[in-house]
């Protein structure tokens, strides 16, 4: 099956560093991918290589024809400089209401109540799920989650990974996922790339919580090294 | 008069959706050291004869690809607009002292109505047309890259093209504006309206219309007062300015 993506030998030096260091691997269509690493390994640089916001130094980026991609960024906050409804920003995007109900808001005063918000004054969870639901709602064939359950809790994580795999099998995209927790991922990651300026390895997690009922996994790393902090 | 008014009427729109901009996209400090780099058009005048309205273009333009000439060489373009700022302010003055002080500096510190003519009028008119229409065709594309300029991005806009584009006008506007509110108050001039117009707005065009409105009425009733009384114009703009952002201040608290 042809990739949706291919990076091949993606390298990127900034100011002297070398932050991604000659970094291969294709995203099939339809799969979840997972690339995970200590902070400061070069996971969201190599997101954003892959996205077209940054250029890499060396390497190339073969996308499928068409390719359409989505973007949760991390850690994402909106001005208060600028006054901005949801419902309006939703609406920039080309989407409306009834494209991002059922998706993550589940419950119909939820989206109501971020509907008539401003986008500067929404909770990180709210944002954060507004913000899938979004992406989800534009119908790409590649979404990219950058660090998306850094601030949940162990049910909201669980409750995430459901919707992952809900949509992935409703909408029939790939999903490449990235995340700073080196061991436990999604159950149902088709790849787990380990990243630390270079791919350190790559596999399929297996599962470990099945008695709780979790979709999270456990991914088992093959290499004899360790991982590198960067402060 | 009849320029004065027109420069002016103009001036307060492009101004007053040039600070919501500027607000948005946190260009603060491009307002500023634009405003300050612009006195260089003293020297370009005396040693060019070039109008002083076409010099303070000039300027203004060189100074905004200059600056982001060395932010693409990854050097901050905060740093290296205030440093290009205070070097252009640092010749204007040897140059000054040098040629025995006949630059008209006061005038282009403090601002001078009566200096509009008709090149102010035609060209405020011209890049209120253009930002009229860059708001008609562009404004999901300018709101999305001031929300997130990631998300713009990954959203097929070309984030670069609209803020360098935003750059450019700002220069143009800030360089006409600059002989009728001077130097000193020119920031103040750009931002007030616009941070009023937040405190009150839902929606960035609600705060598009409520600070053009603030900036039109606080000009017209400052050239009243001026005139009335006269005092100096820009002073009178800011004070009322100023005034007004307290009250909002209390009234939103």
């Amino acid at each position: 099956m042809k990739p949706l993506v291919e990076l091949i030998e993606i390298s990127k030096e900034y100011e002297g560093r070398t932050i991604v260091d000659g970094v291969s691997f294709k995203i099939k269509p339809s799969t979840i991918n997972v690339l995970v690493g200590p902070n400061g390994a070069g996971k969201s640089t190599i997101a954003k290589i892959l996205l077209g916001i940054e250029s890499s130094t060396s390497g190339k980026v073969i996308k499928k024809d068409n390719l359409k991609l989505s973007y949760v960024p991390q850690g994402f906050k909106s001005k208060y400089e600028i006054p901005v409804l949801c419902s309006d920003f939703i609406a920039a995007l080309g989407l409306n209401k009834s494209d991002i109900a059922d998706i993550v808001f589940k419950n119909s005063d939820e989206l109501d109540k971020v509907w008539n918000s401003q986008l500067h004054t929404l909770s990180g969870g709210y944002i954060q799920s507004l913000l899938l639901a979004i992406a989800f709602a534009q119908k790409p064939d590649l979404i990219i989650l950058d660090e998306p359950t850094a601030y949940l809790d162990i049910d909201a994580v669980t409750n995430f990974y459901k919707i992952i795999e809900e949509q992935r099998k409703k909408q029939k995209l790939s999903i490449l996922i990235i995340s700073h927790d080196l061991h436990s991922v999604i159950g149902t990651a088709d790849q787990v790339l380990c990243i630390n300026h270079h791919l350190c390895c790559s596999g399929k997690p297996f599962k470990a919580l099945d008695t709780l009922e979790s979709n999270i996994g456990v991914y088992k790393h093959k290499h004899d090294h360790h991982h590198h902090t960067h402060l | 008069m009849t320029y004065i008014i027109a420069s002016l009427f103009f001036s307060s729109i492009n101004l007053g959706i040039l600070g919501c901009i500027v607000l948005w996209q946190r260009l603060i400090n491009i307002g500023d050291t634009l405003a300050h780099a612009i006195i260089f058009s003293l020297v370009i005048e005396y040693f060019f004869h070039v109008p002083l309205a076409i010099g303070s273009i000039i300027v203004a333009l060189v100074f905004i690809l200059s600056s982001s000439f060395f932010a693409f060489k990854k050097s901050d373009q905060n740093i290296s607009m205030i440093v290009f700022s205070s070097a252009m302010i640092a010749l204007t003055i040897l140059t000054s002292e040098i040629v025995g002080g006949s630059f008209k500096l006061k005038d282009f510190m403090v601002g001078d109505i009566l200096s509009s003519g008709y090149i102010e009028v035609l060209t405020s008119s011209s890049i209120g047309l253009i930002l009229i229409m860059f708001l008609h065709f562009k404004f999901k594309e300018l709101v999305l890259v001031s929300v997130s300029s990631e998300l713009a991005s990954v959203n097929g806009i070309n984030s670069e093209r609209i803020k360098f584009f935003v750059n450019m006008i700002l220069a143009v506007s800030i360089a006409i504006s600059i002989q009728l509110i001077g130097i000193l108050l020119m920031t103040s001039f750009l931002i007030i309206p616009a941070s009023i117009a937040r405190m009150f707005s839902k929606s960035p065009k609600q705060m598009i219309f409520l600070s053009v409105l603030i900036s039109t009425l606080v000009s017209f009733i400052s050239l009243i007062l001026s005139i009335s009384f006269d005092v100096g114009f820009s002073a009178c703009a800011i004070l009322s300015l100023a005034s007004l952002y307290v009250c909002g201040s209390f009234m939103k608290r």
